[in-house]
Parts: structure tokens; C-alpha cells; sequence
């Protein structure tokens, strides 16, 4: 007994005296502080309900990240050298409380210089709450641009848009197509759904469009035969749809079987990637989606991006490559700043710029936000070709969508 | 309102119930028998799901490849029981196990698959019957055959043979029966089992008609509950029909309401159900 807790002393005070050599080597030794690495954490759902999105973005980010390493770096003035950026990454299940945990984590244990944001709201405004009670840059590309000011960051960037800027979209194509004024509108019952519907509802005013069907619906529920019969009763045309991809996918199919025929089936979200086409078939054609990216863009990197994303995940993505323009913003801003300060670096991002990036050239307002125009695609055998704005589309909508009998 | 629109209200709200009945049944052979509300039934389904899913790619229509995929459950079910169920045998501490095994096997799903919407397509998915205004995608029908069939070589198997005899003796009272030369361990575990096959069975049935991902399967379990719940224990044919007429009422209430009040109105359901009639419509005893 008495020999091991002679043995139980000695350890504790090997354990102390290493610790203290460690303290001492570390923080004493050298007189100026050294910097090998730029430190940018991030945390993408890696597991959770929005797996497949954040599997994807991990991917750009890390694609971002080794671009520029392949370069030797980004430059900073202050070291007179390039420095190599390593990237953090956590899983935060999907969950805007896990994601707080994460951005915790990334800046009192991984002591990370900046964070780039999740995919969703209300994760990134979860996490920008902790990045703002430590006082870290955060940036962001998918928070609505509303809700990213409302958390009143000061060293928050975010690049994304508003509902609004979507919802028009809609209403503009509609307008393009001399189609008659109507609108059915099925929504996700969550805070993204209502943002949508407020939205919508708000710009059929102002385009003179009357609402024929209003609903909203738990995700997950996988059917839709009750609502179709309401849009069918309403003679409803024109229907958006946002949901999830399964929801989407269980919606299509079953307005052609219940011989509902649309003219116009616009979709946020569920109509965004290739599962989309593989789990509706060819019930996808002419369905049209919002999407924020694509190969076509006449924009520096943006068909290489396409290409690479396309070699690793077998797939394209209208909504994913969209995160690469975060780093490329960050890195950029931190070569002119010339120093990893976070305040000088988002002075930097708004007061400079435009930046350039593969979503096109981006400006930042004095709050730190920098919108971007989605574009509306129109699915068409599997692929997915932009069709609005017009400068962007590489095919004319085909409106209306021809009923399910005349389809091949 | 157009008489055409009513039908096809209740006939989708039918084909819609069958969903509901082909999982509780499953569920209630395993609460009948164990007393487990297992609450991982409705991702076992979709993982059956998942394995037609991958048959497909190996060429195999998900319904023929049935004959290879419920035995692989029979004998999941096995381990299961024999793994976790048997060992944890207080019914709270089982059915906290389930918890813990919808956990696992949704992450299981996603590592071996990926998260993203599948669909397991049969060649009856494509094929839609006219009626009237609208149609009916035969893979529906199949799935109503199928429910239905099951339902009773079930009610056959429960009422008719000495395994089923059994498994109700064990379910009434198990210490009796163990006094009766019942070997209770083996028929929870045969029972467990046979309710495995069954969330096969609705996996690929599912797969067949609708979208999934690793996180459709606790909705589906929570469903089969209400409709277990609303039939009552032991009445195989009562979950056959309360399926259906949950479907219907779901297909009103949507139409009529909203979507969104949908779940609100089919769980209130249960507590309706559980001061009025306790023992559930069609059921002899209390839950």
C-alpha cells in the first residue's frame, strides 16, 4: 500500500514538473510569437438529417483550402511570408445547438484565427452568437442576409441573399411567360418555409398574383395525395414547392399519378441535387429549381470547380460550390490586409473589393453582407440547365410543362 | 364538392392506411409478445429498404428479392433478441435499447449508404392504373395485396399453429406459460424474429412508393404506434382496418385543414383513444 502511494506521488509530480517544462518552453523561449499556419475552422453537418449537403461542402472547403496551399499559401504582410492555412473541421449533427458547441470548441480548444459557417440559419446564427461573445471573424455563405444582420456580428461576413431576391425570381419568370397570375404555394412547416411564405405572399401584391392554395406540411411526410386533391379542385397551374428532396421527389410523382398537370412546378431546396432526378426518374422533367452555382458561369474557376466537384462526387451541384467563395474572400482580404487581424481583415472585406470569386464578383455592405443572384434551372432528362436571368441561362424555360399523358 | 375529388380522397387515404398497417403489425406482434415498444421498428423497415434498394443494383426487382432479404431479417431479429433484447429484459429498459439501436443502425445506414434520398423502384412502380380523373401506381396495389396478405397468414399463424399458440400464451401471462413447458425465451425470440420479417416486408414495400432516407423510419414507427394503439393489442385484423381508416382520416383532415395538422390530429388520436376505450377498438385488453 504504502509503496504505491509512494509510486501515485511520484507520477503526480512527473506529471507536474513536465507541465511546467511545457509552459516554460512554450510561452517563454521564444521572445516574438511565431505563426506557422492560418487556423480557419469550420463545422458542416457531417452527420444528421442534412448530411448530404454538408458532406459536399466539407468537400469545397477542403478543395479551397488545398488550392491555395497548392499556391504556398496566403501572403501576409506583417510576416513577410506565405503562410500555409490548415482547416478545422467538426460534425454538428445537423443541430444549431451542436454547431454553438462546435464554434466553442474551434476557438478555446483548436484556438482557430477565423470560422467559416455551416449550411442553414439557424446553424450559422447559433454558431455567429459564440463567434461574437469571443470576438472571432466568421463568415458565412448561407444565412438570409436578414437574419445574418440581425445577430449584429461585428467582424460577421456573410454571402447569400434574402428570400425575397428568390421569390422574385419566381414571379418574374412567371411574368416572362405571359403566364396567367396565379401562384399555389406548399411549404415546409419551419422557419425557412414561413421566410418563404411571408415572402412570397408579400410579392404577390406586388405582382398583382392571386394565392389559390396556401399550405404547409411536416417534412417527411411522403404524402401529398390530400393537398393535390385541394390544387386540382382550385384549378391550380403554377405550383412552388419547398421541401426536402424526398418530399419533392413524393410530390411529383404523385400529381402524375393522380393525373394532376401542372404547368409550372417551381422548387427550393428539394430540387437541387442529381437524387432529385434518380429517385423521381424522368417525373423530374421541366420541374424548375432555384440553385446559386453552375459550370456555366463566365466566371474565373467556376467550370474547374464544376469539374472537380463532378470527378469526386460522380454528381454536379447547383448549391454546394457556392461555399468556396467564403475562403476565397477570406484569403484575398487577408492578402491585402496584410495581417491576420480580425478587424482590420473585415474592415478590409468591406471597404475593398469587388472580390473576386467563382459566384462572380462580390461587394460587401458596411454590415458585412454581400448578396448574391440565384439563378433558376429547369431539369430536362437529368440534367439541369439554367434558365433565368437571361444572361445566365443556357436554355428558355419550357413553359407550360406538357400534361403527363403527352410526355414520353 | 366534385363526388370524383371525395373518392379520390378516401381511396388514397386507403392505399395511404395499408403504409400504416403493414408496420404496426410488425409492432404489435413484438409489444404483444414482449411488451417492447420497439421503438427502432420503423428504421429496421428502412433498412430493409435500403438492402432492396442495393438488390437493385445487382439487377433483382425489390420484390423478388424478398426471398433472400427476409430470411437475413429472420436472422438479425435472432441476434437482436439474443444480443440486447434478451439480455435487457425489464420492458422500459428494452424499449430505451430500441432507442438505442434506431440510433445505430440510422447511422449505420448513412455510413454504408450515404444520406441522400433513395427509391427502391419496382417495375410495378411505373405502371399507374386509370381511374377515373386520376390513376393508381400498381406498386400502391401491391402493397395493399401485401398488407393484407400478410395480415392474414399472421392471423393464421397466431391462431392456427403451435408456435402461434405459444407466442399468445407467452403474450397473456409468460410466467404460466413457461410453467406450461412453454420455452418463453425461445417464442419472444421466434416472435421478435417473425416481427423483423414483417418490418422487412414494409421496408421494401415502402421503399417501393415513396422516397427515404436513414431518417424516415422513427415517423413511420410513431405512425404504426397510433394505428397499434387505436386497434388495440392482439387484434391482427383490427390493425389491418384501422390502417386504412387512419389513412382516410389523414386525407380529410389534409384536405380540409391542412397538411400541417395532419400529425397533430392522428397522435391526439391516442390520447382520445387511451381515455375512451383504453384496450383500443378492436382489442381485449388494456395497453
Amino acid at each position: 500500500m504504502r509503496r504505491s502511494v509512494f509510486l501515485g506521488i511520484v507520477i503526480v509530480i512527473i506529471v507536474i514538473v513536465a507541465a511546467l517544462a511545457y509552459y516554460y518552453y512554450s510561452f517563454t523561449t521564444t521572445g516574438v510569437p511565431t505563426k506557422e499556419t492560418i487556423e480557419v475552422g469550420t463545422f458542416q453537418s457531417l452527420t444528421g438529417v442534412d448530411a448530404a449537403n454538408g458532406i459536399e461542402i466539407a468537400w469545397v472547403l477542403q478543395k479551397a483550402v488545398r488550392d491555395v496551399n497548392d499556391k504556398g499559401g496566403v501572403y501576409v504582410g506583417e510576416y513577410g511570408r506565405k503562410l500555409i492555412v490548415r482547416l478545422t473541421l467538426l460534425d454538428d449533427q445537423s443541430s444549431p445547438a451542436v454547431a454553438a458547441e462546435c464554434t466553442e470548441k474551434l476557438i478555446k480548444y483548436y484556438h482557430v484565427d477565423f470560422i467559416i459557417g455551416g449550411h442553414d440559419t439557424k446553424i450559422n446564427t447559433a454558431a455567429m452568437e459564440i463567434a461574437k461573445k469571443y470576438n472571432v471573424l466568421f463568415i458565412t455563405s448561407f444565412t438570409w442576409g436578414f437574419d445574418f444582420k440581425a445577430v449584429k456580428h461585428p467582424l460577421g461576413l456573410c454571402i447569400f441573399t434574402n428570400p425575397d431576391v428568390i421569390m422574385r425570381m419566381w414571379y418574374e419568370i412567371l411574368v416572362n411567360a405571359k403566364a396567367p397570375k396565379t401562384l399555389a404555394i406548399i411549404l415546409e412547416d419551419n422557419y425557412d418555409g414561413r421566410a418563404v411564405g411571408e415572402a412570397l405572399k408579400q410579392l404577390a401584391k406586388e405582382y398583382g398574383f392571386t394565392i389559390p392554395v396556401e399550405d404547409y406540411y411536416q417534412p417527411g411526410i411522403a404524402e401529398f395525395s390530400s393537398i393535390i386533391v385541394k390544387l386540382k379542385a382550385a384549378n391550380a397551374e403554377h405550383v412552388f414547392f419547398h421541401g426536402f428532396t424526398s418530399d419533392l421527389a413524393a410530390f411529383v410523382k404523385q400529381t402524375k399519378e393522380m393525373g394532376y398537370n401542372w404547368k409550372f412546378l417551381c422548387a427550393i431546396k428539394g430540387g437541387w441535387p442529381i437524387e432529385f432526378y434518380k429517385t423521381a426518374g424522368r417525373d423530374s422533367d421541366y420541374v424548375v429549381s432555384d440553385g446559386f452555382f453552375h459550370g456555366s458561369f463566365p466566371y474565373p474557376g467556376a467550370k474547374e470547380l464544376w469539374d472537380n466537384f463532378q470527378a469526386s462526387f460522380g454528381k454536379f451541384s447547383v448549391g454546394s460550390p457556392l461555399y468556396y467563395s467564403a475562403p476565397q474572400v477570406l484569403f484575398q482580404a487577408i492578402e491585402k490586409a496584410g495581417t491576420l487581424k480580425a478587424e482590420k481583415i473585415v474592415e478590409t472585406v468591406k471597404k475593398e473589393g469587388p472580390w473576386t470569386t467563382v459566384m462572380g464578383p462580390l461587394k460587401f455592405d458596411d454590415e458585412g453582407f454581400a448578396g448574391i443572384s440565384p439563378i433558376a434551372l429547369q431539369w430536362y432528362n437529368g440534367d439541369l440547365s439554367p434558365i433565368f436571368p437571361p444572361s445566365l441561362a443556357a436554355k428558355q424555360l419550357v413553359y407550360p410543362a406538357p400534361p403527363w399523358d403527352q410526355r414520353g | 364538392m366534385d363526388l370524383n375529388l371525395v373518392i379520390q380522397i378516401l381511396l388514397y387515404g386507403v392505399l395511404r392506411g395499408f403504409v400504416y398497417s403493414i408496420i404496426a403489425l410488425g409492432l404489435s406482434l413484438i409489444f404483444g409478445t414482449m411488451k417492447i415498444v420497439n421503438l427502432a421498428h420503423g428504421t429496421l423497415c428502412i433498412l430493409g429498404a435500403y438492402f432492396a434498394f442495393s438488390m437493385i443494383n445487382l439487377g433483382l426487382d425489390p420484390y423478388v428479392s424478398m426471398p433472400l432479404l427476409l430470411p437475413l431479417f429472420f436472422i438479425t431479429g435472432i441476434c437482436l433478441y439474443l444480443g440486447i433484447f434478451q439480455k435487457t429484459r425489464d420492458p422500459n429498459s428494452s424499449t430505451v435499447s430500441s432507442f438505442g439501436l434506431l440510433m445505430a443502425i440510422q447511422t449505420l445506414i448513412q455510413i454504408f449508404w450515404d444520406p441522400t434520398p433513395k427509391t427502391a423502384r419496382s417495375y410495378f412502380s411505373d405502371i399507374l392504373i386509370p381511374l377515373g380523373a386520376a390513376n393508381i401506381a400498381s406498386s400502391r396495389i401491391v402493397l395493399a395485396f401485401l398488407c393484407i396478405f400478410t395480415a392474414f397468414v399472421l392471423y393464421f399463424l397466431l391462431r392456427r399453429t403451435w408456435i402461434g399458440t405459444a407466442i399468445r400464451a407467452t403474450s397473456e401471462d409468460a410466467e404460466t406459460s413457461s410453467l406450461m413447458g412453454v420455452n418463453v425465451k425461445w417464442i419472444n425470440c421466434i416472435a421478435f424474429s417473425l416481427g423483423l420479417i414483417l418490418a422487412c416486408l414494409a421496408g421494401v414495400a415502402y421503399g417501393t412508393n415513396y422516397a427515404f432516407d436513414p431518417f424516415v423510419g422513427l415517423p413511420l414507427t410513431f405512425k404504426g404506434v397510433v394505428v397499434l394503439t387505436l386497434a388495440g393489442i392482439g387484434s391482427t385484423l383490427g390493425v389491418l382496418i384501422t390502417g386504412p381508416i387512419l389513412g382516410i382520416i389523414e386525407g380529410i383532415v389534409g384536405f380540409q385543414i391542412g397538411l400541417g395538422w395532419i400529425d397533430i390530429v392522428a397522435y391526439l388520436m391516442i390520447i382520445v383513444i387511451l381515455i375512451v376505450r383504453p384496450y383500443g377498438i378492436f382489442g381485449g385488453r388494456r395497453l
